[in-house]
């Protein structure tokens, strides 16, 4: 079976992961979220110096976890892009090192077509629809076949992510703003406030009328009301975005006439979706594939599945590959 | 032994490859940002060319800064992805050191180094050069080229792409200091190489993990959350 080491560091997470077909063997995570806290944000040049001070000791762990030694691999995979371009050049110039020190392939990846691989962790087996929500994408992936992928539909303007990000910024939550939101919305009534539940129609994704939508809302209560209502207005919020990704998730997957559904992302480690999803499949009858949380965020392991499967399909990466930081997806396009 | 040296610190690459003693091969151009890219396969070309294996190899050296914050990491993480596996010792190259040291057999007994920093700024040190030898006469820094230059003894050889980037005003507002005809931009590869050997004889060199950037300036958040 294929051995194959992948750097991850794309954005605020370092990673290294050592996996063997479908076995993860090590995945090791470092989140900056407490670095950039104090910002309200992620700073790029704090979270690429942090890469820089993590990424080696990162992969001489992995290897250690994983008991693989440097003359198990068969490949090195790392995350292209898209991301923040200082983090992506940690990786690749780490990658490139390894991969030409060890004569192995070097494998570049598409970081959304990671997340959809992390499914492959977990068995599901193509064809499939995919929803991929992040802080800066949200797609649906058609997965014909491995790393064959078709873009089906895709957000017009903010991606799910940045709708909770922003929306727990709204509401005084503190960063990360999607998971504090999660947290606080499970207390809270979904019901007690109205916001648009699908901004147009059709099968893409909208979500800044959804943003505009609470910032008037906020604006019409007093303050007293707000402190009071904070769980139910974030449960109602969340609730409008839950359900257009359920929606059109369930649409995508009718239209293409497929019965398996996966989630992948960070915003497939929202609680409130993993439940409205599971409950909305239970119904339509489709089998849906919810990846554990540490596989949603961003993580190597992902990149591992996904690179082994790209380097079968395309062959290895040149040593001059640039990193690709605005990287998309392009609707008609396989993998 | 066998040794391969790199700098990624400023728009130039350089990289040197050769034995204990002496430089065997090099590459040196402005490249712009595209070291990420270039990297990798001007180490393979120059170790082609010497027929090297990279298992040869016995130290990998990095120039740490300071300099353009994702050089450094691009050089410095590729030094620590070659010496991983291979589990060799690495060198860590000092910008300004390096620089003093490539003019110290000139004339003049200070010699300040300026590395254009951007926004307005150049990273700096001052040195008294005795017996051939740069020795360090200030701490290393970064401030507007105006405050530095007009805290320098006169006489000083100023040196460096900064030297570039802020001639005019050198030229007029510092005529207490020296310049070259022929300014020293970016640390030459025989220069590198040979700082290299020095340190790995003096046994001065350091897991891959102990690579360190030599930023000097913060991030531009960090500095404005801190009031810096």
């Amino acid at each position: 079976m294929s051995l194959v080491l992948a750097l991850e560091t794309s954005c605020d997470d370092t990673s290294a992961a050592v996996v063997r077909g479908g076995e993860v063997l090590a995945s090791l995570v470092s989140s900056q979220h407490e670095l950039h806290a104090p910002y309200g944000g992620i700073v790029p040049e704090v979270a690429s110096r942090r890469h820089a001070e993590l990424l080696d000791g990162m992969v001489a762990e992995a290897l250690a976890e994983a008991a693989t030694g440097w003359d198990d691999l068969d490949a090195v995979a790392v995350t292209q892009g898209p991301g923040l371009i200082g983090s992506l050049l940690v990786g690749l110039a780490a990658a490139k090192a390894i991969a030409y020190r060890r004569r192995l392939p070097l494998v570049a990846v598409n970081h959304l077509q990671g997340h959809v691989a992390a499914n492959y962790a977990l068995g599901v087996q193509a064809p499939f629809v995919c929803l991929v929500a992040s802080g800066g994408h949200t797609l649906l992936a058609v997965v014909e076949e491995g790393v064959r992928y078709r873009v089906a539909a895709r957000t017009m303007d903010d991606a799910a992510g940045e709708a909770f990000d922003k929306g727990a910024r709204l509401l005084g939550l503190g960063y990360p703003g999607g998971r504090e939101l999660d947290a606080l919305a499970a207390r809270g009534d979904p019901r007690f406030a109205r916001f648009p539940r699908a901004a147009r129609r059709g099968r893409d994704f909208s979500f800044s009328g959804l943003k505009t939508a609470l910032l008037y809302d906020l604006r019409e209560r007093d303050p007293g009301e707000i402190e009071a209502h904070r769980a139910d207005i974030a449960a109602s919020y969340q609730a409008a975005i839950v359900a257009q990704l359920v929606e059109k998730t369930v649409a995508a997957a009718a239209g293409e006439g497929l019965r398996r559904v996966a989630l992948a992302g960070g915003v497939a480690a929202n609680a409130g979706l993993r439940a409205a999803m599971t409950e909305r499949c239970a119904v339509e009858g489709l089998e849906l594939t919810l990846p554990p949380v540490v596989l949603c965020t961003d993580n190597a392991a992902m990149v591992a599945a996904c690179g082994w499967r790209v380097l079968r399909l395309r062959g290895p990466s040149p040593l001059d590959e640039p990193v690709s930081p605005r990287a998309v997806w392009p609707r008609h396009g396989g993998g | 032994m066998n040794m391969l040296a790199i700098d990624t610190s400023t728009n130039w690459l350089t990289v040197a490859v050769g034995d204990e003693t002496v430089c065997k091969r090099s590459f040196s151009q402005s490249i712009g940002n595209r070291h990420a890219e270039q990297l990798a396969v001007i180490v393979r070309e120059l170790m082609t060319g010497l027929a090297l294996e990279t298992s040869a190899l016995d130290a990998v050296g990095v120039v740490v800064g300071p300099g353009s914050f994702t050089g450094l990491r691009v050089g410095i993480s590729f030094a620590q992805g070659l010496a991983l596996p291979l589990g060799v010792r690495t060198v860590a190259i000092n910008a300004l050191d390096a620089l003093s040291h490539q003019a110290s057999g000139l004339s003049g007994q200070r010699i300040s180094p300026l590395i254009d920093a951007r926004k307005g700024q150049v990273y700096a040190a001052l040195y008294n050069v005795g017996q051939g030898h740069p020795i360090p006469a200030s701490p290393q820094v970064a401030m507007a080229p105006a405050e530095w230059l007009s805290g320098l003894p006169k006489g000083t050889l100023v040196i460096g792409n900064g030297v570039e980037t802020y001639r005019e005003m050198i030229r007029h507002d510092c005529r207490h200091l020296v310049m070259l005809e022929e300014n020293i931009i970016t640390i030459s590869p025989p220069n590198l190489y040979k700082l290299c050997t020095v340190a790995v004889a003096a046994g001065e060199t350091l897991d891959p993990g102990g690579l360190e950037a030599c930023y000097i300036r913060q991030a531009d958040a960090v500095c404005q959350k801190d009031g810096i």
